[in-house]
């Protein structure tokens, strides 16, 4: 089991959050899960929780929403939540996007997410004690 | 008023966002050239709606690739939708200047029904993973929009009031200035027969 205990699920589909979710859940239990609809929506939020930036530990952020991309949502909150592990999730799995976010440096994961690949991509991009 | 649930529009949203990304990872390597996608849009028509719909798109020549597939206890059929021209751009960037003129015409529908079977494919083995079923898919037939929407009128019996869920979503090769969209189609009881399977594979 891995030991987050914070996380931040950001995806316009509620369904992919719930996935998501779920996984985070089967992997950490206990893992208190925040779920935002947008990348101003998770702004918003951690605006109004500040603290939110150093707690945070786990953060997934859809590429592809209306709004704001990932990719520049990950920029700014790469500055702002230290202790997070941020980790792009697309179902985009073409080479050039993973290169950029390879680029970007931070993990991503395939949707549909399930245990196994959460679970893959935690042990390649987290942290050494897991 | 929508008879799907906004939970179940979304997982269609994400069910086609999933296929098209991840076909979109193999046709970008044949194109060799990255793929853009919009968001998909899901709407719940009748025939004479998606007509409205697919004009209000541009009324290019449409084209379609159908294929039916069947799990131990369902079988239904899924449509593809494409812009002929726009999408055959597309195809011979993936094939360079290879086309022999005088085979033209049947490498074109070959082409076509390959693309359809990627993009169709991937979206019913993300449907299958979702909802932890098996589907066996037949061959693609590749139709014009015309021949097409004949068979999809001539699904049981049905009328031009026949519900259908309908995704689209918008696809380009920026670096090329190519665009184009694909619509996926699926009878509105078979999708609702699919959602539940997914829903309740998924333990929601």
């Amino acid at each position: 089991m891995a030991d987050y205990e914070m996380a931040l699920v950001i995806d316009d589909s509620r369904f992919a959050r719930m996935m998501i979710r779920k996984a985070i859940e089967e992997i950490a239990p206990g893992c208190r899960v925040f779920e935002a609809e947008s990348a101003d929506d998770a702004l918003e939020r951690l605006e109004q929780l500040t603290t939110l930036y150093d707690l945070l530990d786990l953060i997934t952020i859809d590429h592809f929403m209306p709004g704001m991309k990932g990719f520049d949502l990950a920029k700014i909150l790469m500055g702002r939540c230290a202790n997070a592990l941020i980790l792009i999730v697309s179902s985009n799995t073409q080479d050039a996007f993973q290169e950029e976010v390879a680029q970007l440096g931070v993990g991503y994961v395939d949707k549909p997410i399930d245990r196994e690949k959460l679970e893959i991509a935690l042990a390649k991009y987290g942290r050494e004690d897991e | 008023m929508s008879s799907l649930t906004d939970l179940e529009l979304d997982v269609v949203r994400e069910v086609l966002n999933l296929g098209m990304g991840h076909a979109s990872a193999l046709l970008s390597r044949m194109a060799r050239d990255s793929i853009e996608l919009s968001i998909p849009q899901v709407r719940e028509v009748n025939l004479e709606e998606l007509d409205g719909w697919l004009e209000e798109t541009g009324g290019e020549q449409i084209c379609g690739v159908l294929q039916t597939f069947e799990a131990t206890d369902f079988a239904s059929r899924a449509m593809l939708l494409f812009p002929e021209r726009q999408t055959l751009e597309v195809v011979k960037v993936m094939v360079g200047d290879e086309m022999a003129p005088d085979d033209t015409v049947t490498f074109e529908s070959e082409a076509l029904t390959e693309v359809g079977n990627i993009i169709l494919n991937t979206c019913l083995a993300n449907v299958a993973q979702l909802s932890d079923t098996r589907f066996v898919g037949a061959m693609p037939l590749f139709h014009s929009w015309e021949h097409a929407k004949g068979q999809l009128v001539n699904l049981e019996e049905s009328s031009n009031d026949r519900s259908l869920l309908a995704a689209s979503i918008d696809f380009g090769l920026e670096s090329k200035g190519l665009s184009g969209y694909v619509f996926l189609l699926l009878d509105l009881t078979d999708a609702k027969h699919l959602l539940d399977t997914i829903m309740n594979s998924m333990g929601f």
